[in-house]
């Protein structure tokens, strides 16, 4: 899937780099070529193949909290950090329980267990008796319907049996609570250290009698994978009652249930999660100028700047209904009053971000937001490379390699030959050594030299005038371009632009990065994304419909 | 896997409540090549960004270490421990290549230190680190290294020393309050209170660890899937062995001691900078006393991060700019700001700063006396520092202290030229290791460590004791 610049070195994309040493690297590489991928379909999509246990990440750890026992606290804040695979956290293979999560999941676990029993609103919601009772058949009942909701299917009579005695062993081991209170209250700490929580587990063997490549999952599996990609959480009890009753065993119940699953609030998170990692909005936190050159410029705008972004991609995804279009085109956005500053809007803004609509011929979508703009540039001057790249790879999904080690990356001085930065960034990688990348990379970088570091509208650059004008290289096509507002456009309407979106939908979706035998699936979604002009909640239902969504593979991970 | 057991749990949780005597049959066995090979501990305080190499150093030639070398350098506080001393100069790193190693160089200097690997495609170092060597070999059921951080919550390449193994780092714990009760176990509570959280404990754990059993045991999972789930219920088997005692002295700290590190948690104030000497010092003083009451025979103490901070505004100093900016004399992390004038001074008055938390680990150790000398006498301690000039991210003629001599293996109170041309890391720590009584699979001494493309395997005969 990832287009190699023409002319731009060999060497190791990031997505090569992040796909090796994971695991034992079987997975198939994640940029393999395909000669040919049409002779790939002719014997029907392969999933993929992933582990059969796979941990949860920390935001879903998070969101299970919540959506368990309705504690709305962030214990994977003080958790050892998940590990980024090919620009996303969620990798199947790469998530584990190293080093001191073990430690800190006990502690996560006993510290919940007590705050559940500081609140006796969010304790009793979980019981349908009065939690001073000492009635048997309830301890059961609350045994039986948790267990179900936190393994994701039911407990089978062993396990009930298990927690029987936890529970009834609780008695006393506090030192406040009433006995049944206690029970609870050990039986939380001991499902939420269950390995059956902490991963999810498809254990799914029988083939297909249709197929010898797939291996039917269980509703319950379905139901599992269906609220992890749609609500980066555990499934809700209707959703398992709806496995239960058979509703997921088809693509059609499947898809209805997708749908339905969009309408509710917790889709924010995964749809917030992708893109603040495919856009490594992480970026944005702390963002530092120089005050002499910026002196308006505090470090609180950082938070302003971030939260405009994930606003807007809240709206356009979830609340318009919208595009990958209008991610890369719209001129809807936020802004308070230091945003104001920047996009040169006038009117009363306070501190609380409003929505706003900026000025269509300066202003299309992500990449001309300030946090962007102010995000890739130095703390006192834009940076037309770390943009282009930006652009290249996360965007485009180009492999552009790091600059070799010895090569000096900092830009020489302004003279009289070269004054602006655009003419200083070409001079310094005009060097056949160099211009094989930034052939691809400064383009993109000049069309967006109209904005300063802070990503303020600009006429002129050292007291030249700026010239925005380049002939960008989108995959195999070269493109001109005058100005971000018509780079933007370019990008979205080009189909290497919608097919980058697609497949880093993909590796989000399937917890993995791409294989050549996924090709055929690609090429299937593309097609169906153009007819339904790549609206973004339409595709995250196509996720839902794949093969390698709905089984797995015979093959294990070795 | 083993079955988890109960046993463990409660002797362990008894040694702590009952404060009985030390029990010998729970002391780590020390599997020793021969006697006298070392004594297996291994302490490591790691800075970064280079240091004023012009004031670093002793001022005297090479040979035996004299304290009065030391005045008006970084080292001074060093000087009541001169004839504990072992500097060697010329030990150099090659981490930054030009053949794709993935980083920048903060990121591939760091990974590689206690490595001598370089960064692999996982994005982390592509080996383990020799803290972890040393605890595998001396812990308790090898269990890992105590690895601490002082500064904010950062999951960088260049914020992690230790590594498990290739790709896997040992990331540091931020909170000496946390960290203090994992090692503790169960410190500050009556035994009542104890005898339930152990049952409580142990409830939990014979239901969860029966479930790994039986999930392990299932054969449609594939060994991909079952090492996994492996290192997680070894993990909870090292969450066990934590409520083991067996050291010098119980794994308590007094009253006083234990009230400062809580309320340093209660504080809310950890990782900001103006906490940072705060929780260095819990830090140095729970590596002290980790290492003293046998919960651990290796541990790391990271200052800061690669490239990062933190702004040193406490004990006499009052930095505008962070450590990083200073060790580049700029007011920008990128390089793009204007000259800091005095730098030089700050980074020596920074390099002072943390020589006085050396100084205080070793003071700590040296308080703890066994038959055959102190804790400082029968350890190493190891002071690392990413770079030698951080102006230029010098990877030559790195800045290395060696305290402690391992029972008698190293040379002390010497200052020494390693050799004309200088010798690469890997040597190093093929050295410290031995000096450790680190042994090789076929039960010799280790004969190389780290990545031969970048070194050389080999130890150093000259900084071993004759």
């Amino acid at each position: 899937m990832v287009a190699l610049t023409p002319g731009c070195y060999g060497g190791l994309a990031e997505e090569d780099l992040a796909d090796d040493g994971v695991g034992d690297g079987e997975d198939g590489g994640g940029d393999g070529e395909v000669s040919n991928p049409d002779s790939l379909c002719m014997e029907g999509p392969k999933p993929g193949v992933l582990p059969r246990a796979v941990r949860v990440t920390h935001s879903q750890y998070d969101a299970m909290v919540i959506d368990l026992l309705g504690l709305d606290t962030t214990p994977s804040d003080a958790f050892l950090a998940d590990v980024a695979v090919g620009g996303f956290s969620n990798n199947a293979q790469a998530l584990g329980v190293t080093d001191r999560l073990a430690r800190d999941y006990r502690r996560s676990a006993e510290l919940i267990a007590e705050n559940l029993a500081d609140n006796p609103d969010k304790l009793a919601a979980l019981l349908s008796c009065d939690p001073s009772s000492i009635d048997t058949a309830c301890a059961e009942e609350f045994i039986r319907s948790f267990g179900r909701r936190a393994y994701r299917r039911p407990l089978t009579n062993d396990e009930l049996e298990a927690f029987g005695n936890v529970f009834f062993s609780a008695d006393g081991l506090y030192e406040t609570g009433a006995p049944f209170e206690q029970g609870v209250r050990l039986v939380i700490e001991a499902v939420l250290q269950s390995p059956h929580v902490l991963y999810r587990i498809e254990l799914s063997s029988e083939l297909s009698p249709d197929s010898e490549d797939l291996v039917p999952l269980t509703g319950y599996e379905i139901a599992t994978r269906l609220s992890f990609l749609l609500w980066d959480s555990t499934p809700s009890d209707a959703l398992l009652d709806a496995a239960e009753a058979g509703e997921l065993d088809d693509a059609e119940g499947v898809q209805a249930w997708a749908r339905a699953m969009l309408d509710d609030e917790r889709a924010t998170r995964p749809v917030l999660a992708f893109h603040e990692q495919w856009l490594e909005l992480d970026g944005l936190d702390d963002i530092q100028k120089d005050q002499d050159l910026f002196p308006g410029f505090h470090s609180g705008m950082s938070v302003a700047f971030r939260e405009e972004t994930e606003r807007f991609i809240e709206r356009v995804a979830l609340e318009m209904d919208g595009t990958y279009a209008d991610l890369m085109t719209s001129n809807v956005s936020y802004a308070n009053s230091d945003l104001a500053v920047v996009y040169g809007l006038s009117g009363d803004f306070t501190g609380e971000l409003v929505e706003v609509e900026l000025d269509s011929s300066e202003r299309a979508g992500l990449l001309t937001q300030a946090g962007f703009l102010a995000s890739h540039a130095f703390s006192n001057a834009t940076s037309p490379i770390q943009r282009g790249v930006f652009v290249q790879r996360k965007l485009l999904c180009a492999a552009i390699p790091d600059p070799p080690g010895d090569v000096d990356t900092t830009l020489p001085p302004p003279d009289n030959s070269a004054v602006t930065t655009r003419e200083r960034v070409t001079a310094h990688t005009s060097a056949p050594a160099c211009s094989g990348c930034h052939d691809s990379i400064n383009a993109p970088g000049f069309a967006l030299e109209g904005y300063d570091a802070v990503g303020r509208v600009r006429s002129t650059d050292n007291g030249e005038p700026v010239d925005a004008a380049s002939t960008v290289i989108i995959g195999s096509d070269m493109v001109d371009v005058d100005g971000a507002v018509e780079l933007a456009h370019a990008i979205a309407q080009s189909e290497v632009g919608q097919r980058c979106y697609l497949v880093n939908w993909f590796r989000y979706a399937n917890m993995r990065t791409e294989n050549p035998d996924d090709q055929c699936t690609i090429n299937g979604l593309h097609e169906l994304m153009v007819e339904a002009d790549y609206d973004i909640k339409e595709l995250m239902v196509a996720m839902t419909q794949t093969a390698t969504f709905r089984y797995r593979s015979p093959l294990e991970v070795q | 896997m083993q079955p988890f057991s109960r046993r463990n749990l409660l002797r362990g949780a008894g040694t702590v409540a009952l404060g009985l005597p030390f029990l010998e049959g729970l002391a780590p066995k020390k599997a020793k090549a021969a006697p006298g090979d070392g004594k297996g501990r291994l302490l490591i305080l790691f800075e970064c960004n280079g240091v004023d190499t012009a004031r670093f150093w002793p001022n005297q030639a090479g040979g035996t270490l004299q304290s009065s070398s030391l005045t008006g350098t970084a080292m001074e506080s060093l000087a009541p421990f001169a004839d504990r001393l072992l500097v060697p100069r010329g030990v150099y790193a090659t981490p930054r290549f030009t053949d794709g190693t993935p980083g920048d160089g903060h990121m591939q200097g760091i990974a590689h230190k206690l490595t001598a690997e370089p960064i692999g495609g996982s994005g982390f170092a592509n080996g383990v680190s020799v803290d972890q060597v040393v605890a595998s070999q001396f812990n308790e059921g090898g269990k890992p290294a105590l690895s601490l951080r002082s500064g904010p919550e950062s999951s960088g390449v260049a914020a992690y020393i230790s590594y498990a193994e290739a790709g896997v780092p040992s990331v540091g714990e931020l909170n000496p309050w946390l960290a203090y009760q994992d090692i503790v176990g169960l410190g500050g509570l009556d035994e009542l209170q104890l005898e339930r959280l152990v049952a409580r404990r142990e409830s939990v754990l014979d239901l969860v660890g029966g479930e790994f059993d039986s999930l392990m045991a299932n054969s449609k999972l594939s060994q991909h899937d079952r090492s996994k789930l492996d290192m997680h219920a070894s993990a909870i088997r090292d969450l066990e062995l934590d409520m083991i005692d067996g050291g010098l002295v119980p794994c308590e700290f007094d009253a006083s001691t234990a009230d400062s590190f809580e309320q340093l948690h209660q504080s809310g104030l950890l990782g900001y900078d103006s906490y940072f000497h705060f929780q260095t010092e819990a830090h140095v003083r729970l590596m002290a006393l980790a290492v003293a009451c046998g919960a651990t025979n290796a541990s790391t103490l990271l200052l800061g991060s690669g490239a990062f901070g933190p702004t040193y505004q406490f004990d006499g100093m009052n930095h505008q700019y962070n450590h990083h900016k200073l060790s580049h004399g700029n007011t920008q992390d990128d390089d793009t700001g204007s000259t800091v004038a005095g730098f030089e001074d700050m980074i020596h008055d920074i390099d002072r700063w943390t020589m006085r938390q050396y100084t205080l680990l070793l003071e700590l150790l040296d308080g703890y006396t066994e038959a055959d000398g102190t804790l400082l006498d029968n350890s190493m301690v190891v002071y690392v520092n990413e770079l030698s000039n951080g102006f230029f991210h010098t990877d030559s003629d790195l800045p290395f202290i060696v305290a402690g001599s391992s029972g008698g293996m190293l040379k002390q109170g010497e200052y020494m030229e390693v050799s004309p041309s200088g010798e690469p890391l890997t040597k190093f720590w093929t050295s410290i290791l031995n000096a450790a009584g680190v042994t090789a699979e076929d039960g010799g001494p280790v004969t190389q460590f780290g990545n031969m493309t970048y070194g050389q395997p080999g130890q150093l005969d000259n900084l071993f004791a004759t």
